[in-house]
């Protein structure tokens, strides 16, 4: 029977990861919006300066099975700061193959991240949540989780591109 | 005002950053509209003031405001006044003027255990009972505001994680307490898989004396050309849905409500729920 694995990903895992972005893209109905190239990915998360860490999660095929083992999920988080609470992890993505989901696969990614979290010293773990993916918001609310927009009124806000141009005065 | 310098913080500056967040948070700030102060005479004692402070939409003047005939002594685990509709969100402030770490303690305790009323019925008013302390004295309560040790550690120590823009003004501007630095940016860098590097803006605060003179505009000019010259592709940050001058402010330049477009909210994980996943099997 095969089993799961989570690790930290690799240089190398930079291909299954942009399929996998592309996929959950797909899933969020706004994948022309996926302009990153593998390049970037590799540079962004495996330089001398990581902007972001991903951590992935692998099928190890049984004995004798021939396919060897294959990346059906991830998540990338990054560390973030909090004048209130302090340093703070921040999990950007999360996305299991659809076939491969109800195994509790995503669970095991959030709670190694939360794993992360305290051995780096964060007091908190935020992440974002499409108000349409009640699957998602259910599992995070089961986790322990607290809809901040909901409860204090919180919105994200944006300036980008030719705002962010103006603003700069240029 | 004739000039004034935006610079990146040292960690010299830590000092005043940490003053500025409290004063950002403290209740004469009022960063937005709409909060209230009651106090509660019923409660405390000589040495002990407590007070609530609410942050809502903006009250009707004829809403009835909580003043001494009306707050009968009540335990400390239940609230039952009116508060204004709409009320999403508490901050309790105790006057702390010589308490005692037992009786700091305790009243720690029964932040836990206060329940607001909504006028009319015993359920619980707003979306959620957030309830926070704040204490404006010189004994500031523990887990509020960070310490300027971890400040300086997570600012400039070998890893950061935040960066800082502070507003400096020249000697004559200097604040009657003789500080120089009278605003602050604090941000860092996230990462949208998608399209790559973002500037994310963690606190950005002028105080009330200095406003109207462009120093937040600079500050948000630099930073957005911080963002650019780390080839960001935008800026994010969160507004509180109930805070108007501050969407006014961004919205006027350009920025999209992307909750509202998009219905994106923000989730939040405490600590205790992470030490539980680490330690289930």
């Amino acid at each position: 029977m095969a089993s799961v694995r989570i690790r930290e990903a690799k240089e190398g895992d930079c291909g299954d990861m942009l399929r996998l972005i592309r996929e959950l893209a797909e899933f969020e109905n706004l994948s022309d919006q996926v302009k990153i190239s593998e390049e970037a990915l590799r540079a962004d998360g495996f330089g001398e300066n990581p902007f972001y860490h991903c951590l992935v999660a692998e099928i190890l095929p049984a004995s004798g099975e021939l396919l060897g083992p294959c990346v059906v999920g991830y998540g990338i988080y990054y560390f973030i700061y909090s004048t209130w609470k302090g340093r703070t992890i921040y999990l950007e993505d999360i996305y299991v193959m659809p076939e491969y989901r109800g195994q509790g696969i995503g669970s095991k990614i959030i709670k190694k991240v939360a794993e992360v979290a305290l051995d780096k010293g964060c007091s908190q773990f935020r992440l974002a949540v499409l108000d349409w993916n009640q699957r998602a918001m259910d599992l995070y609310k089961a986790l322990g989780a607290c809809d901040l927009t909901e409860a204090e009124g919180w919105h994200f806000f944006r300036f980008e591109g030719e705002a962010m141009r103006k603003l700069a005065g240029k | 005002m004739a000039k004034f310098v935006i610079r990146p913080a040292t960690a010299a500056d830590c000092s005043d950053i940490l003053r500025l967040i409290k004063v950002a948070e403290s209740p004469s700030s009022s960063r937005g509209v709409g909060w209230r102060w009651f106090r509660f005479p019923g409660w405390g004692d000589s040495r002990l003031e407590v007070w609530a402070g609410v942050r809502a939409q903006p009250v009707p003047l004829s809403a009835p405001i909580p003043g001494p005939a009306a707050t009968p002594p009540r335990p400390p685990h239940s609230l039952p006044l009116s508060w204004p509709a709409g009320a999403s969100f508490c901050f309790l402030l105790f006057s702390l003027l010589c308490a005692s770490p037992q009786e700091l303690a305790k009243y720690e305790y029964m932040e836990e255990q206060v329940i607001l009323t909504e006028k009319g019925n015993s359920t619980v008013a707003g979306r959620g009972t957030s309830v926070r302390c704040l204490s404006p004295s010189s004994r500031p309560l523990p887990s509020l505001f960070p310490l300027l040790a971890d400040l300086l550690e997570d600012g400039f120590g070998e890893h950061p994680f935040y960066h800082c823009l502070v507003a400096e003004v020249p000697k004559e501007h200097w604040t009657p307490e003789g500080h120089s630095i009278v605003g602050f940016a604090m941000y860092y860098f996230t990462y949208d898989p998608w399209i790559g590097k973002l500037l994310y803006l963690e606190d950005f605060f002028v105080m009330s004396d200095y406003r109207g003179f462009g120093i937040g505009s600079e500050i948000l000019k630099n930073l957005s050309r911080v963002a650019m010259k780390c080839r960001c592709s935008s800026m994010h940050f969160l507004v509180a849905e109930w805070n108007e001058p501050s969407i006014n402010f961004y919205k006027r330049r350009g920025a999209s409500d992307l909750s509202s477009e998009e219905g994106w909210r923000l989730f939040k994980i405490d600590k205790q729920y992470l030490l539980k996943m680490a330690t289930e099997e």
